[in-house]
């Protein structure tokens, strides 16, 4: 129970923010092969995506780590009717782009623009893969400049060892400093395929608050498709694969190639800082019951010239009504008298 | 879209009150949960990275090897193979729990502190042979006098006993296995003996006295219906204190000289670090938790003869030329000769239903009083709504 109450200055209070992060890494083994039968890889009856755990879905101990997907725009050159899921595709496509991207003056939904300037015009990336990673991984978001991919160009056949060839690493490679801000769903950053200056090519895009990552088809130069298909014949390009095979086979295809994916995390601490000042005359006395003891001091041991001392375990904070709003205990009492000031740092995280 | 206000009655608060059970199984100092053992991993042999007996936190780090992980934050060089948090060192002077006041006042600023996954926890027992010292025991001391009033056994110091000096077994259990409190007449301890039941109690009289209710005929002819100890069902502790002996042979309890078994030996093992532990002995620790859940239910009202538009483009009839609205300084006018299309379906072949004003309701938004949308639920399927109809839907929030 107080019997004090000091009034906060504006010096009194300060307010920080502080990121918190943690290191991503997810291994290519564990999306794509270590477990049998895929046991770990989560599939639907709609065909739209597929999830992945990092452990047999059907175990408490498993986490969604991502979603994959890929789709293409209505204006791609290979959007056709005939196509396999076609409507679904660009159903998908559309889905991302129109969240990620929005729309144009029109109202018609803008496609990814490889370089980000949508005002430039120029390469559109009309065909895409989609990875959604899970938001207990991304958590505020993906922390800008960490973001590393390494994804094989060429694989098709699980069965060939040499199927997998030419890993390449992208990422977002001085992010840090220059990033982009024309997308409604907050901040993204182009994946480049090298971070010496120049940086190479764009292979994508990754939204850090989204946690999206959008990776353009013409990234495969060679063979790709579901390792566990049986087509390898000539016709494994991925452009063959967007337009013959389901959206759970591309997405098959994807996984297979990847190696690894490396990112850090960011979670945002909001902190008020309320430094309490105990001047001199303040806080000498106590309310405490056992404070006083026949009517003296207790502390003063019947000396009547000693100074009063009290020993300070709480601070509360009220508020503008007195009503307790916050208690802060301290580790161990501190000894406050006239011969000393203290000053209390509370910090209230949320 | 129409806005509709939620009346008074329309939202109703409840607390749904759930009971899970918990159950420890303690054998050679090896602890089991919910007799749950080691998952095998595809790259360890412990998937979850974390002791049996154990709950994960955030379970993070499933399935990987530690060995594998090389990265050193100093030099930032090596391999990432486990997630794990790190905070850099600012004004704020955040930093992690597990991260001591020495080790980080070491830490320069802009010095980057790494913590670990996973986080887990599980019960630990602390005994004390008479006379011993007992830091955990005291700190409960004012906690036990504070219940004395539901018994005299939780009293510090009493006829019943002195807890500040006789032999104590104190089994904590974290609030994470409980949540708000154990469940009064949930506890239930058992002690074997290769295998068989030596002695249970129980707190039947639900006042947290844990009293031997039955066991072989040794353990009933020295302990039955005595109080074995006591159980802190906020606090999540069990204190035991009934030393009379239960097994009438002898054996060894965190002692190399065997000696009979006692309430004072229960769960031996637990992370204690005792040895050497008899394999014939084995404890059971059943309880129950109790766990909130605060619940909203609102209830949405779409009233007759209203909610018969919809601004999806598809509800009016399509036409190849563009239907262009008027807009300007006095607002936007959409086109009013734009017929609405009829998805009333006929029983009957080649025939076409007169028109009928209808929609489907696919979802409802909940604003706050600003207009934010603030949720949204999702019906499993649209509901087909006429204009002589009205529904009332019923929307469920956990929070």
């Amino acid at each position: 129970m107080a019997n004090t109450f000091k009034t906060f200055l504006n010096s009194d209070i300060a307010t920080t923010r502080t990121l918190l992060h943690e290191a991503i890494p997810i291994t290519g083994t564990i999306v794509s092969g270590t477990y049998t039968s895929d046991a770990n890889i989560k599939t639907f009856s709609h065909g739209m995506f597929e999830a992945v755990y990092d452990y047999p879905y059907l175990s408490s101990s498993a986490n969604h780590i991502f979603d994959v997907t890929a789709g293409y725009s209505a204006k791609s050159s290979l959007s056709d009717s005939a196509n396999t899921q076609n409507s679904k595709k660009i159903n998908i496509y559309n889905q991302h782009a129109q969240v990620l991207y929005g729309y144009d003056s029109t109202g018609s939904i803008q496609q990814f623009d490889t370089d980000g300037n949508i005002n430039a015009g120029g390469t559109k990336m009309k065909e895409c893969f989609f990875v959604n990673f899970s938001r207990l991984l991304t958590k505020d978001e993906v922390k800008k400049g960490s973001f590393r991919f390494d994804l094989c160009t060429s694989g098709s056949d699980y069965q060939d060892a040499d199927a997998r060839s030419g890993i390449k690493t992208f990422g977002d490679y001085g992010a840090n400093n220059e990033y982009k801000v024309n997308s409604p769903a907050g901040e993204y950053a182009l994946l480049y395929t090298a971070s010496a200056d120049p940086q190479g090519e764009v292979m994508g895009h990754i939204y850090y608050q989204a946690g999206i990552a959008v990776i353009t088809a013409s990234f495969f130069s060679g063979s790709f498709g579901d390792p566990d298909s049986d087509d390898t014949g000539g016709l494994n390009t991925v452009e063959n694969r967007l337009t013959g095979s389901t959206i759970t086979e591309l997405a098959n295809g994807f996984r297979y190639c990847i190696d690894n994916i490396e990112f850090n995390n960011t979670t945002e601490l909001n902190s008020t800082i309320y430094f309490c000042r105990a001047n001199t005359q303040d806080y000498n006395y106590s309310s405490n019951p056992t404070y006083l003891s026949a009517s003296k001091i207790r502390v003063k041991n019947d000396n009547p010239k000693a100074e009063p001392v009290s020993y300070i375990t709480t601070v509360g904070l009220y508020s503008a009504d007195n009503e307790l709003l916050a208690v802060a205990k301290l580790s161990e009492p501190l000894k406050k008298s006239p011969s000393n000031e203290l000053t209390l740092r509370v910090r209230l995280d949320y | 879209m129409p806005f509709y206000k939620f009346g008074q009655k329309d939202i109703l608060r409840n607390r749904i009150k759930a009971y899970p059970d918990n159950s420890f199984f303690i054998h050679a100092g090896n602890i089991y949960y919910n007799n749950v053992g080691n998952i095998t991993g595809s790259f360890t042999d412990n998937a979850g990275n974390i002791p049996t007996g154990h709950i994960s936190l955030y379970e993070m780090n499933v399935d990987r090897d530690f060995s594998e992980h090389t990265w050193d934050p100093d030099t930032n060089v090596g391999v990432k193979a486990r997630i794990f948090p790190f905070i850099t060192k600012g004004s704020s002077l955040n930093s992690f729990g597990t991260t001591s006041t020495t080790a980080f006042n070491q830490f320069q600023y802009g010095d980057v502190i790494t913590g670990s996954y996973p986080l887990s926890s599980s019960i630990i027992r602390s005994a004390s042979i008479e006379n011993d010292t007992r830091k955990e025991i005291n700190a409960l001391k004012n906690t036990l006098n504070f219940y004395t009033p539901v018994s005299p056994r939780y009293a510090y110091s009493s006829s019943y006993g002195n807890k500040s000096t006789q032999a104590c077994n104190l089994i904590s259990v974290p609030s994470i296995f409980y949540g708000s409190s154990i469940k009064t007449n949930s506890v239930k301890l058992n002690f074997y003996i290769s295998g068989t039941l030596v002695a249970t109690c129980e707190d039947i009289r639900r006042n947290g006295e844990l009293i031997q209710t039955s066991g072989s005929a040794y353990a009933q002819a020295n302990g039955s219906g005595s109080v074995a100890g006591v159980v802190l069902y906020k606090e999540g502790f069990v204190l035991l204190t009934g030393s009379w002996g239960l097994t009438e042979k002898t054996f060894q309890f965190g002692d190399p000289t065997p000696t009979e078994g006692t309430w004072l030996d229960f769960a031996i093992g637990a992370n204690d670090g005792k040895s050497p532990i008899t394999t014939s002995a084995s404890f059971s620790m059943d309880f129950a938790g109790t766990n909130y859940i605060e619940t909203i239910t609102m209830l949405a009202d779409a009233p007759l003869g209203e909610l018969n538009y919809s601004p999806n483009p598809t509800f009016v009839k399509y036409s190849a030329t563009p239907q262009t609205a008027s807009t300007g300084p006095d607002g936007y006018f959409g086109n009013n000769n734009r017929p609405l299309k009829n998805t009333n379906s006929s029983s009957y072949y080649d025939y076409n239903e007169a028109f009928k004003r209808q929609i489907f309701i696919s979802k409802i938004g909940i604003y706050d009083e600003n207009k934010n949308l603030i949720a949204v639920a999702n019906l499993a399927k649209p509901v087909k709504k006429p204009d002589d109809r009205d529904f009332t839907f019923k929307l469920k929030l956990d929070i």
